[in-house]
Order: structure tokens, then sequence, then C-alpha cells
């Protein structure tokens, strides 16, 4: 049965969108959607504010429903599939004086796994060892509060990983992010993404399109490029307005002494 | 001080006696709760809680004299419009995002506008400041009980769903990832902060309850890495201001409520200039 579904994990698309549409009110945000995503890719989503980036997220995770359409994640329904998503929000939702150590909040990955609300040794264990494969080892028993932008954004990903996902989902994860840190931050993901699919949203298509496979611009439709394909004609088509791209060719090699 | 713990082995002071245990049972369910409150940053919405309780403490004495119902006890018409505003506020927060301020505010005042229009009309005489800014000699020796029961009550589901509420507390969209039932354990929340909030709504009044339930736990959260540490020493501190603000008040003739919160206050005020220091000590 386990073997079985394994098997069909690895034909089966992470995410599948079949004309989904999705309207706040009667604003329409996301409208007549297309969308498949492979197992093993690394996609970002990109396009203008208010164009539907974080909806469209919102909807895989199944934090909202599609008023219309078929949405598959993983082969099922978002709600069924749950355990096997991992999640990392905005750093800005957080409250930087709340009394967590890091070790808290990667521990908050494994809720719901199995239903209960206390933590056993296992738990503990892959908490753990999240934080080892983000480099944070160390950190665990120290105040959130008193690590970097850059350290906190990596804390998240722990927290998404400790739930062992197949898929990993993160929102605008480089912003408020320094350039040295964005760099390792990409390094872990391109590690993370030889064994899960993951989709990134991102204003900053520059930065981004050097990493990663796959590029989904998002402006109330949706279009899918490989980014080796990618041109100005693609982002002025979907920006609407000439966009500015800057090339990043070289890696910058300042070092930060906090975040190292 | 000598004096104040001679009166509270005095036999014809038994009113001090009950004021004294009652704060000191109270303190364990003001302590985590407290700290359930700080972190989530809904003192406001506490704060809102305990001004409408008076709108059941005056109903539930117009009900007694009027109507006759001996059984509706100032405190069951605080548990129930405490509990009545809480669950409220909890679904006009969750549902409509916008103008949950204006809501808040509403309740705020409305209870305390029902709580003073049920006072005038009730006969005979009941001072509404005793309500408001608190007075020991209310308290009786059944009302212990009542607060044992609260006060276990309170502390069992806090410690069981622990885990859950620092989760829907710290980042309520992950929870609802993670597939936590995150409107159930904010309405928890919130009626568990109600029935804290009544537990020494007599004690030191309707007015200052709000900072005796935030402020051990502001200072709490100054030293504390952890919510659970934050919890026991937020307990600690609050059963300290309750024993030594009713000591004060009864060496020097004070009104008990405004000595504990004063005493609360300033430890506050001292504890803001140490506090980063402490928490983290040992990390970069």
């Amino acid at each position: 049965m386990e073997e079985l579904e394994d098997q069909n994990m690895a034909t089966v698309p992470a995410i599948e969108l079949q004309q989904v549409s999705f309207a706040y009110n009667t604003t329409p945000v996301v409208a007549d959607v297309d969308l498949r995503v492979p197992a093993g890719d690394f996609a970002c989503m990109v396009g203008p504010n208010g164009g539907g980036k974080t909806t469209l997220l919102k909807l895989i995770l199944g934090l909202l429903r599609p008023a219309r359409g078929e949405l598959r994640v993983l082969g099922r329904s978002p709600e069924k599939v749950r355990h096997r998503i991992g999640y990392v929000p905005q750093l800005v939702h957080h409250d930087p004086l709340f009394p967590v150590t890091v070790g808290d909040v990667v521990l908050m990955g494994r809720l719901g796994i199995r239903g209960r609300g206390h933590y056993s040794q296992a738990d503990r264990q892959a908490a753990q060892q999240a934080l080892a494969e983000v480099q944070l080892a160390q950190m665990s028993p120290c105040p959130l509060a008193t690590l970097s932008g850059g350290q906190r954004q990596r804390v998240l990903i722990a927290r998404a990983l400790c739930g062992d996902p197949q898929l990993l989902l993160l929102d605008e994860p480089t912003a408020n992010v320094d350039t040295v840190a964005q760099e390792r931050f990409f390094d872990i993901l391109q590690e993370l993404n030889r064994r899960m699919t993951i989709v990134l949203v991102s204003h900053d298509l520059g930065f981004v399109s050097r990493r990663v496979k796959t590029v989904i611009c998002v402006n109330r439709r949706v279009i899918v490029h490989p980014t080796s394909e990618l041109t100005g004609e693609h982002i002025r088509a979907i920006y609407g307005s000439d966009t500015c791209m800057i090339r990043h060719d070289h890696h910058h090699r300042h070092e930060e002494a906090r975040d190292g | 001080m000598v004096e104040f713990f001679q009166a509270l082995a005095d036999p014809d002071a038994a009113f001090l006696r009950y004021a004294f245990v009652t704060g000191l049972l109270a303190s364990v369910a003001f302590g985590m709760m407290g700290t359930y409150v700080v972190a989530r940053r809904i003192s406001f919405i506490a704060g809102a809680i305990s001004h409408s309780v008076l709108g059941g403490i005056g109903a539930s004495l117009y009900l007694q004299q009027v109507a006759g119902w001996q059984w509706c006890h100032p405190m069951v018409g605080a548990v129930f419009s405490a509990l009545a505003a809480a669950v409220i506020i909890g679904i006009v927060t969750l549902r409509a995002r916008q103008r949950e301020d204006t809501v808040i505010g509403a309740i705020w005042a409305i209870g305390m506008a029902a709580g003073l229009l049920f006072i005038a009309k009730t006969p005979g005489y009941f001072d509404a400041m005793s309500y408001l800014f608190g007075n020991i000699l209310l308290i009786s020796r059944g009302d212990l009980w009542l607060v044992l029961a609260l006060d276990v009550l309170v502390v069992v589901i806090a410690i069981v769903f622990y885990n859950r509420l620092l989760a829907v507390c710290f980042d309520e969209e992950f929870a609802r990832v993670r597939g936590v039932n995150v409107e159930f354990y904010y309405l928890l929340l919130l009626c568990l902060t109600a029935l804290t909030i009544v537990l020494l709504v007599r004690v030191v009044g309707i007015v200052m309850v709000i900072a005796l339930l935030t402020l051990p736990a502001a200072i709490a959260g100054q030293l504390s890495r952890q919510l659970w540490q934050m919890m026991l020493i937020a307990i600690l501190l609050c059963v300290l201001f309750v024993a030594v603000g009713l000591g004060v008040s009864y060496a020097h003739d004070l009104p008990s409520g405004p000595t504990i919160i004063a005493i609360a206050g300033l430890v506050y005020l001292a504890s803001l200039a140490l506090g980063r220091a402490i928490r983290s000590r040992g990390c970069p």
C-alpha cells in the first residue's frame, strides 16, 4: 500500500489546476487557471502585486476553496494531503517579541501529524534534524528574537521540513533578507529540490530566474515558462509594462559575521 | 507587615483571609491566561470583556431584587456576561476583520452602560464603585470554592492544549495549514480569559483587573525565552503583587485594588530597564 502510494507520487503531478477561478466578494482574483506543476519541479510564481500570487498559494494550501474548477495537490484535495505539504509564510507575519525559542517554532511543524497535542521524542528528533539541515542546529534553545532575518527565514524552512513534506510552498521568502542570506537560502532550496517539489512566490524575478526550473507568471491568468525560454517579451506581457531585469552573473562575496 | 499577618489569623477579619486566599488561588489562572493574552496581543479584547462584566453584575442584582431570582448571584451574571462578550468578540474578529476594534469598543462601553442602568433601577443601595474599583469586603467563603473550581478548569485546559494554543498564538495561518482548528482554539482562549477575569473582579475591580492580568505576564515576558517560563514567572509575580498589595493596603488603610495595581505597575516599569539583557544571555 505504502509502496503503491510512493509510486503514484512520482507520476502524479505535484499540483494540478483545471479552470480554477476565485473571487473575493465580486472581484475576481484568479480566473480560469490551468496549471500543472510536475513532481520534482522547482517553480517560481511571479507577477504584479494584487495579481493573485498569494491567492493561488492559499488555494493550493487549502486555506481558500476555489469558486469554480478542479484543484488537486499530490493527486488529492489539499485538505487530504495537508501532512505532505510544507509551508513557509512571509517573515513579516510574526511578532518579533513573541516568547518562543527556535526549537519551539520548528516543533510546530509536527502539529497534526498524529492528531495528538503533545510532542514525542520522535517529534523532537525530527525538529533537531530539520534545524541541522538549514545549518542552525546549535540555535535550538535561543529565542527567535535574537536571530537575524536570514536565520529566521531558515527557521521557518526547518519548521516546514520537520513534517517531512513532498511539496514545499514558500511565500516571498527573500523579502527583507539581504543578498548574502538569499544566496545561501537558495543553496539550501536547491539541495532540498532533490527530494521534493518546490514552489515559491517572489516579486524579484531577476534574482530568482537563475535558480529555478520553471517560472509561473500570474496576473489573474497564468502562463508557465521554462526559465531557459524566458525573455523580456514574456515579462512585458505579464506585467504590462517595461520591467527592469537585472542579471546576477557573479556571486557576491560579502561575509556577514552574524549569518556565518 | 507583621500586623497584616496577625490580621490574617484574626477570626474577626475573615474577609481579609478570603481576599488573600482568593488572590493567591486566582494568581495561577492569571499568570497562565495573562501570558496568552500578552503573547497573542489581545489585551484590548480582555479589557472589553472585563468591562462588560458590569452589565452581568447589574443585571443579576436587578433580577435578584425585582424578579426575585435568588439564585442569580452577581458572580453568575459576571460569568455569563464575560463569556457572552468573549464569544461575540471572538466571532466578530474571526469573521469580519476590518471593524473588530469598533465592536470591541462598543461591547466595552455597552456593558458598562447596561450595568449602571440596572444598578440605578435596582431597589436598595448598591455601590457601583465597589465593583468598578474592587472591594475585598464583597468576598465570602462560598466564593473561594467558585474561584478554586474555575482555577482548576482554566489550568487543566491551558496545560492540555498548550502546544496548540502556542501554535495558534504564534502563527495562526501556519496552524491552520497543519490542520489545527484555529477558530475553536481562539474562542477557547477568549472564554478562558473571560473566566479568569471574573475570578478577581471583586479584589481589584473591573477597571483595573486587566492590569493584573497583563502586567505580571508583560514583566515575565522580559525575562523568559519560552511561553511556559513566562507563565511560571507571571504566576509568581501575581502572587507577590496580590500579597504585598493587600499587606500594604491593610497597613496604610488604602484601597486594595489600586494598591495592588500600583505595585505591579512600578515593577513593570523597572523591568523594562533590565529585560532584554537577561533574556538573550548566551545567544548571539
